[in-house]
């Protein structure tokens, strides 16, 4: 299993309450929220949920669609063609900080 | 021949066809040019066969300007000159390096890489370096069986660089130095100051001095300074007894633009991916038959001309200081310290967003280990980068003196805004590449807004720029043959004659340039000029 395919995997069992809080899946549930929140911050991306989703292909812009998705090809192919975006010091492609933005609004609203 | 200038007697005087001052690569490689010739040669050089405090301090002068090592460190003066502390990078300077460019003020050498190309081929022995197709990356990443990063040549080229041993002049030469008939080293040779006649035209003697020793004349048809880009101004400067500002100095060129390399070190980090491409050939060198090789990256000439750009290169080191590592290791300091923390939130980000490494710098500060406590690839690539000529940048002398009695010389590097924008650009596009190549994840805080100079800019200590070449006197020190505009026998052979000095280390260049002049004195010898 690659590293971000584990992520997102443990992303959604941190999400589905299935994994300890001390688990790296919540390790990496805080990594999205620091990020997206820094891109929130920085004006890096929308803030506005229902944009996200939009531009991420959700229908909606609740975790349990984003979370549904299998985001890996997405995400190589903004690295591929240098899609990306500056956040917290990282450069991380486009689709990545809107997940990690979407997130962090989601969590902030407790969907 | 080698002598002791300190054995000779008081008012000694040495003559010679040809007088270099001066005994490092420059000096060395232009004395070995002119072994076996009918030519009375005489190098003077201000140290001994090893360092000594008392040489060594005649360089102290103040720093005025932007961040740099104190200049009795930056050089080191004895047999060998810096080559007795260089890390043996060799490269050579790039086609566009030496043309006029509409967009980067005061640029352009009144010759072109092809007149040097033969001299950069003759030059390669003297460093202990390949001569099969030695900066052949193409060539050499098939032979290792190494693959190269497949980069948009619109952006960036790969690039191959030579590793000297690095030769340090004066240990590998001194033997061949000695054997030559018509070489006379003399050690200990502190040249105060060029005598001229009354026209300042042409040089008539080279007032010199010993530390503890007689003080000497020397009589030359021809000399040729080859010392750095600081001290040789400061030579020609101090020597105004007739041209009262100083000797070539009529268009108030001597000293000012003053250039070095600087290098951010790293402008980013990189989290390695799982499937990033093979950087063998890039992150450590390779021996191959002659000498040691090695790869890197620099922007392209077509990202050069469209985006106006200054030259600039990646070395692809890998780097044991990850940013949560050193958000951790910032906290650490700061609050042992009491001070505030600076950019605390991105600090906080990264001491979340890179566990591993802020748990790896907890694990060294406590437990004092040297290995990490989790394996992760990080690279930390170095960027080196060009500074454009700017008049403002300069060496002057001071009212402080030596132990002759000689006014020192300051050093006040300035940078333009040019340079920030060519670190930030540079790192923006490796870091755009680096991404799309698939090496990993970028971490920098070069592309921040309010980025400013790190308390640490590296700089090559290749100092140039400060007798800078022209084929007009108006906007240079030096012609085309190196001689000094006005002066009918003086010459220089040195980094301080380049008008623009690239991305690339200096001494390769400096080397060819001197056997270059070799050929030149060699030549006007036998037209009977010299």
């Amino acid at each position: 299993m690659q590293r971000r395919d584990f992520l997102l995997t443990s992303l959604l069992a941190a999400l589905a309450g299935t994994a300890p809080a001390a688990s790296p899946a919540a390790q990496a549930l805080a990594d999205a929220r620091t990020i997206g929140r820094a891109a929130l911050a920085e004006g890096t991306v929308s803030a506005d949920p229902a944009a996200l989703a939009r531009a991420l292909g959700l229908p909606d812009p609740s975790l349990r669609t984003l979370l549904a998705r299998h985001w890996t090809p997405r995400i190589e192919g903004d690295l591929a063609c240098a899609d990306t975006l500056y956040t917290a010091g990282w450069l991380l492609s486009r689709t990545e900080v809107q997940l990690c933005a979407l997130i962090a609004l989601t969590q902030a609203a407790n969907v | 021949m080698i002598f002791d200038a300190r054995s000779l007697s008081e008012g000694d005087l040495i003559d010679a066809d040809i007088c270099i001052v001066g005994g490092g690569p420059a000096g060395i490689t232009l004395a070995l040019e002119l072994r076996d010739t009918p030519l009375k040669v005489v190098l003077l050089e201000s140290g001994d066969l090893h360092p000594d405090p008392e040489t060594q301090a005649l360089y102290q002068g103040p720093n005025l300007g932007f961040q740099y090592d104190p200049l009795d460190e930056a050089r080191l003066r004895f047999l060998g000159g810096s080559s007795n502390h260089w890390a043996g990078n060799c490269m050579r300077l790039r086609p566009i390096d030496f043309e006029q460019l509409d967009w980067m003020p005061h640029s352009g050498w009144p010759i072109g890489y092809d007149d040097l190309d033969p001299f950069y081929d003759r030059a390669q022995p003297y460093f202990e370096i390949p001569t099969d197709r030695p900066y052949d990356i193409d060539h050499w990443s098939s032979e290792l069986n190494l693959p190269l990063l497949d980069l948009d040549p619109d952006l960036m080229v790969n690039m191959g660089a030579n590793e000297s041993p690095p030769t340090a002049f004066g240990h590998v030469y001194e033997e061949a130095l000695r054997q030559a008939d018509n070489l006379h080293v003399f050690l200990n040779a502190n040249v105060l100051e060029i005598e001229t006649d009354i026209n300042a035209a042409s040089v008539t003697a080279l007032s010199v001095a010993c530390i503890d020793g007689p003080t000497l004349r020397v009589e030359a048809r021809q000399t040729v300074l080859a010392m750095g880009g600081i001290e040789i101004p400061r030579l020609m400067l101090l020597s105004d007894r007739v041209a009262r500002n100083g000797i070539g100095n009529e268009a108030g060129l001597v000293g000012r633009f003053f250039a070095d390399h600087p290098a951010i070190r790293p402008p980013m980090r990189i989290l390695m991916g799982r499937r990033a491409p093979d950087l063998d050939l890039y992150s450590t060198t390779h021996s191959v038959e002659n000498g040691v090789l090695y790869g890197a990256v620099m922007g392209s000439d077509a990202l050069a001309r469209r985006e106006k750009l200054p030259g600039f290169m990646f070395n692809l080191f890998y780097d044991r200081h990850s940013p949560g590592a050193l958000a951790a290791t910032n906290f650490y300091r700061n609050i042992r310290g009491g001070n505030d923390i600076p950019y605390l939130s991105s600090q906080v980000a990264n001491l979340f967003t890179d566990f591993d490494g802020a748990v790896n710098a907890v694990h060294e500060q406590v437990t004092g280990a040297r290995d990490p406590l989790i394996d992760r690839d990080w690279l930390g690539p170095w960027l080196s980068f060009e500074c454009v000529p700017n008049p403002d940048s300069r060496v002057h002398l001071v009212d402080e003196t030596d132990r002759f009695g000689q006014r020192r010389i300051a050093l006040d590097w300035q940078f333009t805004e040019q340079e920030m924008r060519t670190v930030k650009r540079a790192t923006e596009i490796f870091a755009a590449e680096a991404t799309r190549l698939g090496l990993g994840r970028v971490w920098t805080d070069v592309l921040r807004e309010d980025y400013d100079w790190p308390p640490y800019v590296a700089r090559g200590k290749h100092h140039c720029g400060t007798t800078r070449m022209s084929d007009d006197p108006t906007t240079g020190v030096v012609d085309a043959d190196c001689r000094v505009h006005g002066m009918e026998n003086l010459y220089i052979a040195s980094s301080s004659v380049f008008p623009t000095n690239g991305f690339a280390t200096p001494t390769l260049t400096i080397g060819a340039m001197a056997i270059r002049l070799a050929d030149h004195l060699k030549s006007s010898t036998r037209s009977g000029s010299l």
